[in-house]
């Protein structure tokens, strides 16, 4: 039987908000974990309420963070590092760990009373019904997001609507893009060095039509990048359409439109067709971006994923080829 | 903020609901309402097939094609052959997915 473990501080210091930065940018994410186990904030007694949570630390951070004025209990339980929602979807987050943590705590003789609270989003993994078989404990679901949980004790341990409804806010949508976008640049990056390439190709024939745009490659291919998760996240709501894979769409031919006034100035038939086929695949890569925000967002359905996924990604693949066909035309005729 | 229409497999048995408020207490994104002792489905296409409903009612009165909404999950599941979707992240010994590391609030993915 694991004692007590350790107290929590409500306060975060320099090393959580580092920690909190590397896991958007998803850097050694894999171990920033919180063992798991029993531990206190405050200085909680018998009576005091015991909520629980992953062992992703920045789950279990901002669980302490807006306890900082409870006397509370906190059972992290064993997700493998993983936040409490997608946990839960996968069932780590779930019945079983939380029957064997609290038995293994011994829970039952820290406290008096009989009730879990359990982070909302953890109950896609959870039957109530079974934990309470198990171990005595009936689960009390608290709000979505930890920063309500004064709100919500202050409320009579109640969550109301607005606490139930989870948001997909600017900040929660500029750090998951963020993130998307430090994944997307070595792919992105791939893609430039194919223009350059391509370019540097095309020159030896001693055409020196298509040399001297290094700095467009780069910066067309970031740019892609960019409208793809950044642009993409903040403009979401705004961006026309249901499906992420039209949103993305719409930003892709801005992003067309703009690259194509660029390029205008130097313009010949031929021309247009070689860079036309670096703009496609730009294009499409866009598109994929932005369809790959749903795995982030807060919304979407596995049924509506599949559904645009199925329609929009062949059709990505025929726009890249195509844009392929373009360039090596081009490129062979100029 | 709302997804793709008519696409959701939520399904309901009122008969078997015993107006417990279980699903409302659940559902992340307010798909469901208790009135005069009966669930009621508000708004079917707000739902993202969580599954939070079909496993917390105690009555088995709601049934969902549970799963993730993640087209990188999609196209990974299709790659690797697998019947079932899932991502890559929630192992010890597989790479975490960016949505599963969570953003501003740690939790801003299904997976």
């Amino acid at each position: 039987m694991d004692a007590v473990t350790d107290k929590l501080d409500g306060r975060w210091g320099i090393k959580d908000y580092i920690g909190t930065v590397m896991c958007l940018l998803g850097i050694r994410r894999k171990f920033y974990k919180q063992n798991p186990g029993l531990y206190s904030i405050g200085n909680p007694d018998s009576k005091s309420p015991v909520f629980v949570t992953a062992n992703y630390k920045y789950s279990a951070d901002v669980l302490r963070r807006a306890l900082k004025n409870t006397d509370a209990w906190i059972l992290v339980i064993d997700t493998k590092g993983i936040n409490v929602w997608c946990a839960a979807g996968k069932g780590t987050f779930g019945t079983a760990e939380i029957i064997s943590r609290v038995n293994k705590t011994g829970l039952k003789d820290t406290v008096s009373h009989r009730t879990l609270i359990l982070p909302q989003l953890g109950a896609p993994g959870v039957k109530p019904a079974e934990v309470r078989k198990n171990t005595g404990f009936s689960v009390k679901y608290g709000p979505v997001e930890a920063d309500d949980i004064p709100q919500f004790i202050k409320n009579g341990f109640t969550a109301d609507r607005k606490m139930r409804t989870k948001q997909f806010r600017i900040p929660e949508r500029l750090a998951v893009s963020l993130t998307h976008m430090v994944q997307g640049l070595l792919p992105t990056a791939a893609i430039a060095l194919f223009f350059v390439l391509v370019d540097f190709l095309f020159s030896l024939k001693g055409n020196s039509g298509v040399t001297g745009f290094l700095s467009i490659n780069i910066s067309a291919s970031l740019g892609a990048l960019l409208g793809g998760t950044l642009i993409a996240g903040a403009l979401l709501p705004l961006l026309p359409g249901r499906a992420f894979s039209i949103k993305g769409f719409f930003i892709s031919i801005l992003f067309a439109l703009f690259f194509f006034q660029k390029i205008s100035s130097y313009s010949s038939p031929l021309f247009t067709l070689y860079t036309g086929g670096k703009i496609l695949i730009l294009a499409g890569w866009i598109v994929y971006l932005v369809l790959n925000l749903t795995g982030s967002s807060t919304y979407t359905s596995l049924s509506g994923v599949k559904k645009e996924t199925a329609i929009s990604l062949p059709l990505v693949a025929a726009g890249s080829f195509a844009g392929l066909a373009m360039i090596i035309t081009g490129g062979i005729l100029l | 903020m709302s997804y793709i229409k008519n696409v959701a497999t939520l399904e309901y048995t009122e008969e078997k609901c015993t107006g417990c408020g279980m699903c409302a207490a659940v559902c992340p994104h307010d798909v469901f309402q208790v009135t005069g002792g009966k669930a009621k489905i508000t708004d079917k296409d707000k739902c993202m097939e969580c599954g939070a409903c079909m496993i917390n009612c105690p009555e088995g009165a709601l049934r969902v094609n549970k799963g993730v909404g993640c087209a990188y999950a999609v196209i990974i599941s299709k790659i690797k052959g697998r019947d079932t979707i899932s991502c890559d992240c929630g192992g010890d010994d597989t790479q975490a997915q960016s949505c599963c590391g969570g953003g501003g609030s740690g939790s801003s993915c299904c997976c």
